[in-house]
């Protein structure tokens, strides 16, 4: 079975007046009809540069290249762009972190949601109201009739949010791209509106590649996830694996850096030393070696690539890009 | 006691739910933006009267050939100026006649039927005449349509050109922006009043060969002259405007819906930034208006026998001298240029109150 999205070496680079940023390098990965994703990294990590890379909505000062990306056995790459503009909205379609900024303030709601279906499919205003009001009953929104017409700035956030869930739903894409959906909501919020994708992924099937810095959104939601760093991917692996058995340094500060509630609270938090990469730099070496406390000669030599580690628990191998892989950091040996 | 807790707690959930249905109720009628923006001024006095004014001002000074006034320009050079009578003394009097400088088709129709049904009556001297015996009431009024020409020059060009170069330049971004933005600011960095000073005296050499070749005035280089300066400033504030929106994510949203660009720019894009341009409008036409008034002032705007109310001050101006000062002609035209940059700026404040998203709602 072919996947419904194979991105191979992806690359994004915008030309700055200090050189070449490369905010994707090299990424790839493959995404299963009913899949859910999870895309983890520091912001500037690449996670969102990438998913708009993928969706077509780069402004066009940004050089998008990929070995291969294919959506639904389409190569995306060589299609032109009024009909990458059919495959948006009623194939691919995405949430955005802040739900007030994702609604403009001046519509009803109801206007905004049946933009999709007047542009894609030329339903008539009252069909189009009907399917919306339909579509904001399925995301738990009651007497969604009546909610039509009400503003953005009337609803609270997570209502937004479900609203804006609603609109990228609407026309039962194949691949929804999360873009940290839940960060600017509170965490009973949070809950609902991930009990709600999983819930509406499983009616339509949907694919959902979830970006987010949260491991534990990731560990409620995803079946599988990859870690990037500066723009390129560090580690993939079920999401079981990767909680169990981390193989990237930077994943393993990641993991040791979350707060427990049943770890010494005395004890301050592990933080992974220095600050993010830029991405201005050479390709000659790992770029989480400068903060890599298990850093040697060879990292700062020699870029690692994305290699099998462990072999495959189910039908996903756990793979990471590091030559020190799997060895205990300092950091997270207890006292 | 204990039944009377219970009796209280079982009403608790009853209240709150009936509470809660009335916020519900009241967000689902809540009117759009729009309409807020519009009972906002409304609620708001200063504003509402500004806006009423403004209008009235308008109507006066469209409808000037109809009604009763005399006429601007005809002298009575025989009798000394004459101080303002109450309008009880002597409502309408007869004396009417009917000079003006070369109307239009519309306004000389306007001037005929005012004939027709006041016959050769027309106001007193309520506000005074000047000192070539002109009616001060009469000028005011028909000065008044040079500012509201000048007024609406300068907002269609700002509105066609201003908001068009800000929309393409904010739109299309790096380079096109880069050049468009480039132009306005090297147009913006000439001292505008200096070059328009110096284009109408070099111009006014050739007038000659300028009226005979493309029919053009002295008065409407100075309209040209203003238009190809005035929609800068707006074009700055559009191109703004709309390079925040064009980052904003609801736009992204849209365009991940599938939509074209001329549908986002109709449905997202210019109702996001009409409000600041209706705003920019109000609070910059009185500079326009004082900018004309100037020139005028200058010999260089408007010319006799044509009436402005930069041609007015020049009239008060000479009052002032040490034979006697002729109160009126300096405080009436002051009064009304006054009173309309005033109004305007009330609702220019109004409108960004009213229209601002973040606004307070009591």
């Amino acid at each position: 079975m072919s996947a419904l999205l194979e991105v191979d070496g992806l690359t994004v680079t915008f030309h700055s007046r200090r050189g070449e940023a490369r905010a994707v390098d090299g990424v790839g990965y493959s995404l299963e009809a009913g899949e859910t994703l999870g895309i983890v990294g520091e912001s500037g990590s690449g996670k969102s540069v990438a998913h708009l890379a993928i969706l077509g909505l780069l402004p066009s000062s940004a050089h998008v290249e990929a070995r291969r990306l294919t959506f639904g056995g389409r190569d995306l790459s060589t299609l032109r762009e009024d009909e990458r503009r059919r495959l948006r909205g009623r194939e691919m379609a995405m949430v955005f972190q802040d739900p007030m900024s994702a609604l403009n303030p001046l519509l009803p709601i109801g206007l905004q949601l049946s933009e999709v279906l007047e542009v894609h499919e030329s339903a008539t205003r009252r069909e189009a109201r009907r399917r919306a009001a339909t579509a904001l009953g399925e995301v738990g929104i009651s007497d969604p009739e009546a909610r039509l017409d009400v503003y953005p700035h009337e609803m609270s956030g997570g209502m937004r949010q479900r609203v804006c869930i609603a609109m990228a739903l609407l026309c039962r894409p194949k691949l929804l791209v999360a873009d940290e959906p839940t960060t600017a909501l509170d965490v009973t919020i949070q809950a609902q509106v991930l009990d709600l994708l999983s819930d509406l992924q499983k009616q339509h099937g949907t694919a959902i590649a979830f970006i987010t810095h949260s491991l534990g959104v990731v560990a409620g939601i995803c079946d599988r996830v990859l870690v990037m760093y500066a723009g390129r991917v560090v580690e993939e692996a079920p999401v079981d694996a990767l909680f169990a058995s981390p193989l990237h340094p930077y994943t393993r500060g990641l993991l040791a850096s979350v707060p427990r509630i049943d770890g010494d609270l005395g004890r301050p938090l592990a933080a992974i030393p220095g600050s993010p990469a830029t991405l201005v730099r050479s390709a000659s070496a790992c770029s989480f070696a400068p903060r890599c406390p298990l850093a040697e000669d060879r990292c700062r030599a020699e870029q690692p690539e994305l290699e099998v580690h462990a072999p495959a628990s189910r039908h996903d191998a756990h793979r990471a890009a590091c030559f020190r892989a799997g060895i205990t950091l300092p950091t997270e040996v207890a006292p | 006691m204990s039944a009377r807790a219970s009796s209280a707690r079982a009403a608790t959930p009853h209240a709150s739910r009936s509470k809660d249905e009335a916020v519900l109720g009241a967000a689902l009628a809540s009117p759009g933006p729009w309409r807020r923006a519009c009972e906002d001024v409304r609620a708001n006095r200063a504003a509402f009267v500004a806006l009423v004014f403004l209008a009235v001002v308008a109507a006066l000074s469209l409808l000037a050939p109809l009604l009763p006034l005399p006429s601007p320009i005809a002298l009575r050079l025989a009798d000394e100026p004459l101080a303002p009578a109450a309008p009880w003394n002597g409502f309408l009097v007869p004396g009417f006649q009917p000079e003006y400088w070369d109307l239009g088709a519309i306004d000389r129709a306007l001037v005929a039927l005012r004939q027709w049904i006041f016959g050769d009556l027309q106001t007193g001297p309520w506000l005074g005449t000047d000192q070539k015996g002109r009616d001060l009431l009469a000028r005011i009024v028909w000065g008044s349509r040079t500012s509201l020409a000048v007024g609406l020059l300068a907002t269609m060009t700002s509105l066609v050109v201003g908001v068009t170069w800000g929309a393409v330049a904010g739109l299309a971004g790096g380079r096109v922006d880069q050049v468009l933005m480039r132009i306005v600011d090297a147009l913006y960095s000439l001292p505008f009043i200096f070059v328009v000073i110096f284009l109408i005296t070099v111009l006014d050499g050739w007038r000659e060969e300028l009226s005979g070749v493309l029919g053009l005035e002295r008065e409407s280089l100075f309209y040209v002259t203003i238009g190809l300066f005035y929609w800068l400033t707006m074009a700055r504030v559009v191109r703004g405007q709309v390079l925040q929106l064009r980052n904003a994510e609801f736009l992204a949203a849209s365009r991940l819906a599938g939509a074209r660009w001329p549908w986002l720019i109709r449905m997202h894009v210019l109702p996001n930034v009409l409000g600041i341009v209706l705003v920019y409008l109000t609070l910059s036409i009185p500079s326009i208006l004082l900018f004309e008034s100037f020139l005028s002032f200058l010999g260089l705007g408007i010319e006799a026998p044509k009436v402005s109310w930069g041609l007015l001050a020049v009239d008060g101006a000479d009052a002032i001298s040490p034979l006697g000062l002729d109160w009126w002609l300096v405080v009436w035209p002051s009064a009304a240029m006054g009173s309309v940059l005033l109004a305007l700026n009330v609702l220019g404040d109004g409108l960004r109150d009213a229209l601002d998203p973040k606004g307070g709602r009591e």
